[in-house]
């Protein structure tokens, strides 16, 4: 019975990139935090 | 022989020019008069600025020698190593990236529905092991396809 295996594989290989993903989007968030506290320093 | 190269002159005010420079055999370039005023003219008034030239799909800066002579600083072209790079491939992802991922969730997706296909057609007689197989191949096309249509959000 391969299904059950591939689709493990396949579920920790989507997981994995939901792991990319996550990061992508906290280091965006840090960008726009350091970006605010700049703008905020300019004033 | 003398080459042009591209230059680009960048100062904290934001100003951004590009030009072209003469490139002499011995490693001197000569900057145009007109950028050599924009270095003097950001000099005056105190800001920062930045000269770089472009080198064989480089950003070289450009050292300051002579009145208008400079030298490519080829030992200061910055490289991140290939660990680094592809640690933050997966840390720190660009956007160009990101789409490549979801490319290849696609491609997987693709993948799994033609082979559930194959596998259907394939089939003499069902029986539980088929079905299973054939619900988990369809099941892992769909979060697949799930994933990379999340990548593939871009900007708002």
């Amino acid at each position: 019975m391969f299904g059950p295996f591939v689709l493990l594989l396949g579920l920790g290989i989507a997981g994995f990139f939901l792991w990319v993903l996550r990061n992508a989007d906290r280091q965006r968030l840090l960008e726009e935090q350091d970006r605010i506290s700049l703008m905020k320093g300019n004033k | 022989m003398t080459t042009l190269i591209k230059i680009t002159f960048q100062s904290t005010s934001g100003e951004e020019v590009n030009g072209l420079a003469a490139l002499h055999r011995d490693g001197t370039v000569v900057l145009p008069a007109r950028m050599l005023q924009f270095v003097e003219a950001a000099t005056a008034a105190g800001e920062g600025y930045a000269l770089t030239g472009h080198r064989s799909g480089y950003l070289l800066p450009l050292i300051h020698r002579l009145g208008a002579s400079y030298t490519l600083g080829e030992g200061h072209a910055a490289s991140e190593a290939w660990s680094k790079r592809l640690a933050d491939a997966f840390l720190k992802p660009s956007k160009d990236q990101l789409l490549a991922y979801a490319r290849y969730c696609h491609t997987m997706s693709a993948a799994c529905i033609v082979g559930l296909a194959g596998y259907v057609a394939g089939r003499p007689g069902w029986s539980t092991t088929s079905v299973v197989n054939a619900a988990c191949l369809l099941v892992l096309g769909a979060v697949l396809f799930a994933v990379g249509a999340i990548y593939s959000k871009g900007e708002k």
